[in-house]
């Protein structure tokens, strides 16, 4: 299982990710997942940031329109990190019943863009 | 010869398991795992009118985490990503005033579901959660409760009547706040934290939750000094007994007559 946090998405993974999933706006600073956590949601930034913390203390930055954890929502192991979103920030979240239902769809627009996340 | 055979075990323990089959074992071991056929929030909650189906794609999809002591769980205003469900622990639910000043609603534990009224009251947490005593917690997105309630009609119900319910309990307690003094209003939080969290030990029945003054002031709706002064004449008159953060209720049917006075006009 990939190490990787995150994948960069093109312009129509974007566009179908945003029309089969709702953006919400944070109006309070949130850690949405503590260190050795299991994740809860998959997300992504659209506007505004947030950042995630290691185990060795490093910070990194949030990249916009990246899709993050989806591995460990698929995996159901624990992060080695910690991570907050700022307030104001505007993110896309996939829960782990839309992920499994479009891993499960062949069909699905989803099934290939998540297969590649998972399979890097 | 015995790390050996110990060893043999071990491997027979993981022979034709899944992925999922090895994590539940693991988690079992850590003693976090949470089965939805035997947890209390489940058959205490709209969920336990699920068919065997759904049940199980609802243990397919909750992730299960612990929190510590002083963890949110989430946070007034934020976006509504799913219900929580507690397994064990104790959580306060608390809003915070155009002042600043954080007013506690109440205190879950044990079988208690948190988020389903914001989910359906306009999809942002109208509360903060956060952890009192560590707790294990189980997550559930919010499309899977959309679907249940959709595609089973009588978890709609069950619905229904667990917010008719909640309505009911807050009518009660605004109209407590109206008509009943400082002193009634806090035998009554006695009484209730009793029924909730009550525990016995030697014969005595005493509050299993630690809670500071301020946070009991502040679920009465008073200053932290009346909350001191009313406790300590409780005490003196033997109705409690304190021992730091743990209180033993020694007289619950006369706090029970307290709770029931009202406020006499002049």
């Amino acid at each position: 299982m990939s190490e990787q946090n995150k994948i960069i998405l093109n312009e129509v993974e974007l566009k179908i990710l945003r029309e089969g999933f709702e953006t919400a706006t944070i109006n309070e600073a949130f850690d949405i997942v503590y260190i050795t956590h299991q994740i809860q949601n998959s997300f992504l930034i659209l506007e505004g940031g947030g950042e995630i913390i290691h185990r060795n203390k490093n910070v990194e930055k949030l990249e916009l329109n990246a899709l993050y954890g989806l591995n460990y929502l698929a995996s159901g192991n624990s992060v080695p990190f910690s991570c907050r979103i700022f307030k104001s920030s505007k993110i896309l979240t996939i829960g782990k019943s839309q992920m499994l239902h479009a891993l499960e769809s062949p069909n699905n627009p989803l099934n290939s863009i998540f297969k590649k996340f998972l399979s890097v | 010869m015995k790390f050996k055979k110990n060893y043999e075990v071990r491997i027979k323990d993981f022979e034709n398991c899944d992925m999922i089959s090895i994590r539940r074992k693991v988690m079992k071991k850590k003693n976090i795992y949470c089965d939805v056929k035997i947890c209390e929030c489940v058959s205490k909650s709209l969920f336990r009118h699920l068919s065997d189906e759904a049940f199980r794609e609802l243990n397919r999809i909750k992730i299960t985490n612990t929190f510590k002591k002083g963890l949110i769980l989430f946070t007034e205003g934020n976006p509504v990503f799913g219900i929580y469900c507690i397994g064990s622990g104790r959580i306060k639910v608390s809003k915070t005033g155009s002042c600043g000043k954080e007013s506690i609603q109440r205190i879950t534990g044990p079988g208690d579901i948190l988020g389903e009224r914001s989910l359906f009251a306009g999809g942002k947490f109208m509360k903060t959660a956060t952890v009192i005593e560590d707790a294990t917690v189980c997550f559930i997105d919010k499309e899977f409760v959309l679907k249940a309630i959709q595609s089973a009609p009588k978890v709609a119900i069950g619905l229904l009547q667990k917010l008719s319910h909640e309505f009911y309990a807050a009518e009660e307690k605004l109209a407590s706040m109206a008509q009943k003094s400082v002193r009634a209003r806090t035998a009554n939080l006695l009484l209730s934290l009793k029924e909730s969290f009550g525990s016995e030990q030697l014969g005595r029945t005493y509050i299993n939750v630690k809670l500071t003054r301020e946070e009991m002031a502040s679920m009465v709706g008073t200053a932290n000094e009346t909350m001191i002064r009313i406790l300590s004449d409780f005490r003196d008159e033997r109705l409690i007994e304190m021992d730091g953060k743990i209180i033993y209720l020694l007289n619950a049917p006369r706090l029970n007559e307290i709770s029931e006075l009202k406020n006499i006009a002049p």
